[in-house]
């Protein structure tokens, strides 16, 4: 059951990975790329409960967190042609 | 009880994977940045928020669901910044102009513009 829904969401990721290929603007690989680390994060965590690795749930939270900060920061460079942190 | 558990984990799991999947195809079939903005956050949110709770249904453990809550309470905060953000870059760059009909964001944009140029005057009158 939980090796079904990973094994979905990993041929959902490289489905998602043909929009990165060629996607005709930046936005659009940009929301593919969301996709596609949104979607590694559920796997972790579903990996997470099969095999019975605890610390993989930090690692699912921590990586939702940094994918966060990846996509503004690069929608905010997208925005203005140039990063002012 | 375990049985129970089981059936129900397996109903989020599989509904969980339908709303990714659907969203994959949305990113992969639609025309247009904004539509597949829209495919992409609604169901990658419902299908992660149903995974989560699969998970959290089959997982007893207390602290263990406690995480994955938070997890799910990060991502429905989150996905709509994101989202926004990048649509909002792709309107200020005018990135997917052909098919849009109506963008008011931009007309406020260039009514901002000016006022700046405009003056005081015109602003205090606007105002």
């Amino acid at each position: 059951m939980i090796f079904v829904a990973a094994g979905i969401l990993v041929i959902a990721s490289v489905a998602c990975f043909y929009r990165v290929i060629v996607g005709p603007t930046a936005p659009d690989r940009l929301v593919a790329v969301d996709a596609i680390s949104l979607f590694l994060a559920l796997t972790m965590v579903l990996l997470a409960y099969q095999y019975r690795l605890a610390p993989l749930y930090d690692v699912a939270l921590v990586y939702a967190v940094l994918q966060f900060a990846d996509i503004l920061i690069v929608a905010k460079y997208i925005e203005r042609g140039e990063l002012h942190l | 009880m375990t049985v129970v558990q089981h059936v129900l984990a397996g109903l989020a799991l599989l509904g969980g994977t339908f709303f990714c999947v659907s969203a994959v195809i949305g990113v992969l079939r639609f025309p247009d940045l904004y539509t597949r903005l829209h495919a992409t956050t609604k169901g990658v949110t419902a299908g992660s928020l149903l995974l989560l709770a699969g998970v959290a249904i089959l997982e007893a453990d207390f602290f263990v669901v406690g995480k994955l809550f938070i997890i799910g309470l990060f991502f429905l905060v989150t996905n709509p910044i994101a989202t926004h953000a990048i649509a909002r870059a792709a309107c200020r760059e005018q990135l997917c102009e052909p098919q849009v009909i109506v963008d008011e964001y931009q007309e406020y944009l260039d009514r901002l513009r000016e006022e700046e140029e405009g003056g005081l005057e015109y602003r205090s009158d606007h105002w």
